[in-house]
């Protein structure tokens, strides 16, 4: 069997196939570029770049239904995978559940780390519909907030959870 | 921060012009022998410090080493096992007292746990590696595909055998024995903040007793050097013997002097030494309590 086989192109870019937020998409990356870098260089602004070593998880994607950083990932590597970004997940007009549970438990304050925290809680709330609040911290951990103290947050997706239970009744 | 990946250069060379994703072992191994060729399972540690010259990149992402079962002797663990799998895994929970599952649970963070894998933790010697410590403790073993076929060595003689992981060696399956199932195991990492990947010390013990004495034992201690720090002299006074006060006080003493040889002049490592002497003592009069 043939193996799938990424080549340079002229230009020295690598043309990439996936989905973002379901939409079939090809990029050109270099092969030095994160997939961070990609994203935001496609539009997907609402992932951020943070500490660029996987450490404060502003970065956060969801790349095959898990949640991971962005930054310390080739941009190749997610060739042939389906992305979210927090840009798949709702709009201002149209929020998700979790994004308008941030809101109303007033879990953001400058807002940088938030969309990263919304795709991990995401995931969290994806595999386990009722988690403690012990889960909460444990699945957030990567997540590190310069504003508040962890409060609000843990709040919120505790009450993403609910409003996604009602939903699905 | 740095990635500290020995053998390699911390610089990442904008010189590869292929990524290849073998879906078979065999062809992994085949597109390694290419001239600078560099396997890469999820990148976490890798994507910044690929070899300068680098121009094929070998991707793990499609070969089917992501499981976690048993056979007749082992647990049977695929390389690109996450440390989420790990945490979660049900065999992984339940067997070993569950020391994988919670080891694997003090990795890093979630986002990390998603994506590092187990044959990315081991492929190298690296003191903050957590899984090296824990599978010592376990008398597993780790089975590699080379050129000239597949091998299988103890992880205590792992890094003594220099693999050249990712570039010659690709690490398929690591392979815990299921006689040591039943055994008492015991895990901490002892970091600034939980989700911390450096720790000031990883141990992972592993004990039998019979009739009050200590039948087999393995004290692994990470984080001291870059592989996991055992001391047989030390583990020999224990075995057979009546776990005793005095005798704790002794060993556990020596191992706190153990450490602290390591770099006698280093503050951290002086807290080091003290933590591995407190954590053997608090572990062994953990055990005279069971019998
Ligand atoms: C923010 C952050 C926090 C971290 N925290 C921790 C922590 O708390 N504890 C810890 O132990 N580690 C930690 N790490 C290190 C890293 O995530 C782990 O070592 C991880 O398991 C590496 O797996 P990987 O699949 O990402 O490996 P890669 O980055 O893909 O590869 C790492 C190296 O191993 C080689 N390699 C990979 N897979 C194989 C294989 N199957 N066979 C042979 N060689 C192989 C590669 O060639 C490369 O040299 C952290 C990393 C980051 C970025």
């Amino acid at each position: 069997m043939k193996n799938e086989k990424l080549s340079l192109d002229k230009n020295g870019r690598f043309e990439i196939s996936l989905k973002v937020n379901g939409k079939p998409l090809s990029m050109e990356v270099k092969p030095s570029e994160s997939l961070l870098e990609a994203l935001r260089k496609y539009g997907y602004k609402g992932t951020k770049k943070g500490c660029d070593t996987g450490d404060c998880g502003s970065c956060a994607i969801l790349m095959d239904g898990s949640s991971r950083v962005s930054c310390v990932m080739p941009a190749f590597l997610a060739h042939g995978s389906e992305i979210t970004t927090i840009e798949g997940l709702g709009t201002v007009q149209n929020p998700h559940a979790i994004q308008a549970a941030f809101v109303e438990a007033g879990a953001v304050q400058c807002g940088f780390c938030i969309p990263g925290m919304i795709v991990s809680a995401k995931h969290l709330l994806d595999r386990n519909k009722t988690p403690g609040e012990g889960e909460i911290k444990h699945h957030l951990d990567g997540n590190l907030c310069r504003c508040t103290g962890y409060v609000k947050q843990i709040e919120a997706v505790k009450l993403a959870a609910k409003k996604l239970r009602k939903s699905s009744k | 921060m740095f990635f500290i990946n020995p053998g390699v250069t911390e610089v990442f060379v904008n010189n590869i012009k292929n990524v290849i994703f073998p879906e078979t072992l065999k062809d992994a191994v085949s597109a390694l022998k290419k001239k600078k060729s560099f396997f890469m399972s999820s990148s976490t540690f890798s994507f910044k410090s690929v070899p300068e010259g680098t121009e094929n990149i070998v991707l793990a992402k499609k070969l089917p080493l992501r499981y976690v079962k048993k056979d007749p002797k082992n647990l049977l663990i695929g390389a690109l096992t996450t440390f989420d799998d790990l945490e979660n895994n049900p065999l992984c929970r339940s067997l070993f007292s569950g020391i994988l599952s919670f080891s694997a649970s003090r990795c890093s963070s979630q986002l990390i746990r998603n994506m590092a894998t187990v044959g990315g933790n081991i492929a190298h010697p690296n003191a903050f590696n957590l899984l090296p410590v824990v599978l010592t403790a376990l008398g597993a073993s780790v089975k590699v595909a080379l050129r000239t076929g597949s091998k299988t060595v103890p992880v205590r003689d792992f890094y003594s055998s220099k693999f050249k992981c990712g570039t010659e060696a690709i690490i398929t399956e690591i392979q815990a024995p299921l006689s040591l199932a039943k055994d008492d195991f015991y895990f901490e990492k002892v970091s600034k903040i939980r989700s911390s990947w450096d720790s000031y010390i990883t141990v992972a013990f592993r004990s039998r007793l019979r009739n009050g004495r200590l039948e087999d034992l393995k004290l692994a201690f990470g984080a001291i050097t870059a592989f996991p720090y055992v001391n047989e002299a030390l583990e020999k006074e224990l075995l057979g013997a009546e776990l005793t006060p005095a005798l704790i006080k002794s060993v556990s003493a020596k191992y706190g002097e153990a450490v602290l040889a390591f770099h006698p002049a280093s503050r951290i490592n002086a807290y080091r030494a003290e933590l591995a002497a407190n954590l053997t003592a608090f572990y062994l009069k953990g055990l005279t309590e069971k019998v």
